[in-house]
């Protein structure tokens, strides 16, 4: 790889299991979510030049809502979205279909409240369970000190219990 | 009905976030996207090298165009700065019209010789030659005195003449748009008031454009000067005008004095030499005469000179012609226009033939040049067809 190329990879490669989980969270397709995860890669690498790198997994995290958007919005997408019980899930260990019901719902109402949710928060939440990061290493990334990581995820996850809590008074 | 959910506690949501974002990441898409970057990259890279050849081929073409443009450009200036320089290198007798020369009187005369500042010094000029018209002065105030003296016929002073004797002169300066008209108007008038025209010395070249003028000494009887200067009022412009008079009768009366001395003294002298008895008494004798002689003929020079200038009054005449921006002020716009249009005409009548005159004198340099050209090209165009040749048999 060339001088361009190496120096992307190094810096954004970290983020691109956490682009690809979000384009998946948006299509709902896994294929489409690698197609449109690679296409914000490509975009990203053709926006690196400028790129003043102020938080990249918050950037790549934006363009890749945005690729997700633009495909959402193209003539040629049709809408045959997967229902949540036909996305791949980690292996349910629930015994009953009923439960397996109650399961998905809770992932779509789940997932709904995170896209609520602002995008620095829903990186950082993305990062820390998607990725499995430590704080340290979530610290190194975000190129944040340790208390501030720690804090953002509380705040985010609070807020989720917000969004979460007003959701469940509603019904 | 939908069941109720509860508000998760912390470790279950932690649990069911970690479920949320756990999805796993297809194994081959992170080789996928590294190799679509790798891909851009390298197109782009060859983009930019074709970007630059082009530019490199564009910068070449301007480079060739520029030298197309340059050579040119460069022989035209080269044509015009020799024609002009061929202009400039014409010398002024060749020049049809040309009046630079001095033009000289018939009556040019010793005085004159005297008045221009031929002669080292003022001694000298009293031992000229007289000329015709100094013996028509001499008859006035020149007595014989070679040789015949005797006490009976010793000459008197001369009297002075009744009057003072002024020697008037004047200087004008005359700004003209018919120059060829108003110097013979000049000229005649001259005539008219009997007088001559002592030297002139003109110049100018009216074909290049430079204006004509004549500087001219006339003599101008006395007594007709004022008749002379009034008369120039139908000459041109008189811009300038100045005179004078110096009074020489004193200086005159003093002269006639000193000659009268000289001449009884020679008288003396001669009869003293009738009477000499020794050699040496005759010698001593024959050198005073001699000395009193020289010393009676140049005072009689300068009694001549002044009663000459008396006479006739020198008048400084400077003729000039009026330049084409002169004239063009008194002319109206159509005949400025003319004007101006037959200049230009006539200009670039005169700029064609030194042109012309250039590129012949040019001609054998002219000739290296289209050999050396011709070689150079012959040569570039046998490369082009081996190149050519070489690639299509590879």
């Amino acid at each position: 790889m060339d001088g361009k190329a190496q120096r992307f990879s190094e810096e954004c490669g970290p983020y691109a299991g956490m682009v690809y989980r979000h384009c998946l969270h948006m299509l709902s397709r896994p294929e489409e979510a690698e197609d449109a995860a690679q296409e914000s890669m490509l975009r990203a690498f053709r926006a690196y030049d400028g790129y003043r790198g102020e938080g990249t997994a918050t950037w790549l995290y934006r363009i890749a809502h945005n690729t997700c958007l633009d495909i959402l919005r193209s003539a040629r997408w049709k809408r045959e979205s997967l229902p949540y019980d036909e996305l791949p899930e980690t292996a349910d260990p629930s015994p009953t279909p009923e439960e397996a019901y109650q399961k998905r719902s809770r992932r779509e109402q789940l997932w709904q409240a995170v896209e609520q949710l602002p995008t620095d928060q829903q990186v950082i939440l993305s990062l820390y369970y998607g990725e499995n990061a430590s704080y340290e290493a979530l610290s190194r990334l975000l190129k944040l000190p340790e208390g501030t990581v720690k804090s953002r995820l509380n705040r985010a996850k609070a807020h989720l219990r917000q969004i979460l809590g007003q959701e469940d008074a509603a019904f | 009905m939908e069941p109720k959910h509860e508000i998760p506690e912390n470790d279950r949501l932690d649990e069911e976030l970690m479920d949320l974002f756990s999805a796993p990441v297809p194994s081959s898409f992170d080789e996928k996207w590294r190799s679509a970057i790798e891909r851009e990259e390298n197109s782009t890279m060859s983009q930019f090298d074709g970007n630059r050849e082009q530019k490199q081929k564009k910068a070449a073409r301007m480079g060739r165009k520029w030298w197309k443009a340059a050579v040119p450009a460069a022989a035209a200036l080269v044509l015009v700065a020799g024609s002009c320089w061929v202009g400039d290198q014409e010398p002024d007798q060749s020049r049809p019209g040309s009046r630079n020369v001095g033009y000289q009187s018939s009556l040019y005369t010793a005085y004159d010789d005297y008045d221009s500042g031929s002669y080292p010094s003022e001694e000298g000029a009293y031992d000229m030659v007289v000329s015709n018209e100094e013996n028509a002065y001499a008859g006035k105030s020149v007595s014989t005195a070679s040789g015949a003296g005797s006490a009976v016929d010793t000459p008197s002073p001369k009297p002075v003449a009744e009057g003072r004797k002024l020697i008037r002169t004047a200087s004008l300066t005359i700004r003209t748009a018919q120059y060829d008209a108003d110097l013979d108007a000049l000229t005649q008038l001259v005539k008219n008031v009997g007088g001559y025209i002592e030297s002139t010395y003109q110049s100018g070249d009216r074909e290049n454009g430079s204006t004509r003028s004549s500087s001219m000494t006339l003599r101008i009887p006395s007594e007709k000067l004022d008749e002379f200067l009034n008369g120039l009022d139908g000459v041109g412009r008189v811009v300038d005008r100045s005179e004078s008079s110096t009074d020489m009768t004193v200086q005159y009366a003093d002269n006639e004095a000193r000659l009268a001395t000289l001449r009884a003294k020679l008288e003396r002298l001669n009869e003293l030499l009738a009477k000499a008895e020794t050699v040496e008494e005759l010698i001593s004798i024959e050198s005073a005469i001699a000395d009193t002689q020289y010393s009676i003929d140049s005072y009689e020079t300068r009694q001549r000179t002044i009663d000459r200038q008396v006479d006739m009054s020198e008048v400084d005449v400077y003729l000039r012609e009026d330049s084409p921006v002169e004239i063009a002020s008194e002319m109206s716009l159509g005949e400025r226009i003319s004007r101006a249009f037959q200049t230009s005409v006539e200009g670039f009548g005169r700029f064609m033939r030194n042109m012309l005159v250039f590129l012949v004198m040019a001609l054998p340099a002219l000739g290296l040049i289209a050999v050396v050209t011709a070689a150079v090209l012959l040569i570039r165009r046998a490369k082009k067809k081996r190149t050519k040749a070489k690639e299509t048999k590879e």
